[in-house]
């Protein structure tokens, strides 16, 4: 199983307000990540991502993501979904159940706990960053403060038409 | 007068681990933030930043850099040739004879200096890591400022420059 962290951040590696607010991300953000999880066929986020997307507008819906497996993370087993998405307790077992359903690369994009909680579990093989033009001085760290460390191997660099930088990892193991 | 951001990062926005440590920031990063701060000819730090630096062996390199330490309280420098400044805006009138200024960390210093709206340009050299506890880009300020990317290089084969215009 290969699994491809996906998120969009600031320059300084901010994925949201203290708030939750993401309105410093731009659209292209959004387009990219319904691109590739069209092309993985799946995508893992945690509980507070799935509650915060549900709130988004009109156009920014995971529900519009027909035919996509969609896994929510939480430790409340009882945590109720709404028809469509798969709940998993651990990342292990999101993992579990994609591979039960026969894929082979999963999509993994926040939120930070997430993020950490795979990082912890050595479950990273790939990072995808969209590098936002913003700084902000107060937010959600792409990573939730867990002590580990990552070595990274630069794979791929590249700059779209409104300044956002995507930049592409492998994780060294 | 242009004020320069410049900062070695990890790619989650970290400055230092939580220990202070900056062992991970390459050889090759080193080279380009001294070559800019030998080339403007001065250095804004903070006074923990400040502690850090002069400790390293390559700071033998900023003899001739005029130095700024931007202190809150009595703080004595090493030598008399080290300014202390009680503020971003005071530091950079003891520098106002020099066409680039160069601010280089910590993390509070570099949020004053942006929520104060005093920075032109930031630079920010990746490193190719991720820890998950350390000292931030930016601390304890809550501001939010847009970007525009002029240029983006290559400092080694895993290393990326991202060099930006503060929008005003």
């Amino acid at each position: 199983m290969k699994t491809t962290l996906y998120m969009a951040i600031s320059a300084n590696g901010i994925i949201a307000t203290e708030t939750g607010g993401e309105e410093f991300l731009s659209h292209e953000n959004w387009e990219k990540f319904c691109e590739l999880a069209k092309e993985f066929g799946n995508f893992v986020v945690g509980r507070k991502t799935y509650e915060a997307v549900k709130k988004w507008d009109d156009g920014y819906n995971f529900d519009d993501l027909v035919d996509i497996e969609k896994v929510i993370i939480s430790e409340d087993k009882n945590f109720k979904l709404d028809k469509g998405y798969t709940l998993a307790n651990s990342p292990q077992d999101a993992l579990a159940k994609l591979s039960e359903k026969g894929f082979e690369k999963v999509l993994i994009t926040g939120g930070a706990n997430v993020n950490s909680a795979f990082v912890k579990a050595n479950l990273l093989d790939e990072i995808i960053l969209n590098v936002e033009p913003v700084v902000v001085g107060k937010g959600i760290p792409v990573f939730a403060p867990e002590n580990f460390e990552l070595k990274l191997k630069l794979i791929s660099s590249e700059k779209s038409a409104s300044g956002i930088l995507t930049l592409g990892y492998n994780v060294l193991k | 007068m242009k004020v320069i951001l410049y900062m070695a990062i990890s790619l989650n926005g970290m400055i230092a681990k939580s220990d202070d440590d900056t062992s991970w920031i390459s050889k090759e990063e080193w080279d380009s933030y001294s070559l800019t701060v030998r080339t403007a000819g001065n250095l804004i730090v903070g006074h923990r930043t400040y502690n850090i630096l002069t400790k390293q062996p390559e700071f033998s390199e900023f003899k001739d850099v005029k130095l700024v330490v931007v202190a809150q309280e009595d703080f004595q420098t090493l030598t008399k040739n080290h300014l202390v400044a009680h503020s971003p805006k005071e530091s950079l009138k003891l520098l106002s004879d020099f066409e680039v200024v160069v601010v280089a960390g910590g993390g509070a210093l570099n949020a004053s200096f942006v929520e104060e709206n005093l920075v032109d340009e930031i630079y920010l050299d990746i490193e190719p890591i991720i820890f998950g506890k350390g000292i931030p880009l930016f601390r304890d300020k809550d501001f939010e400022r847009k970007l525009k990317l002029l240029d983006q290089k290559k400092i080694t084969d895993n290393e990326v420059q991202l060099h930006y215009e503060v929008l005003k």
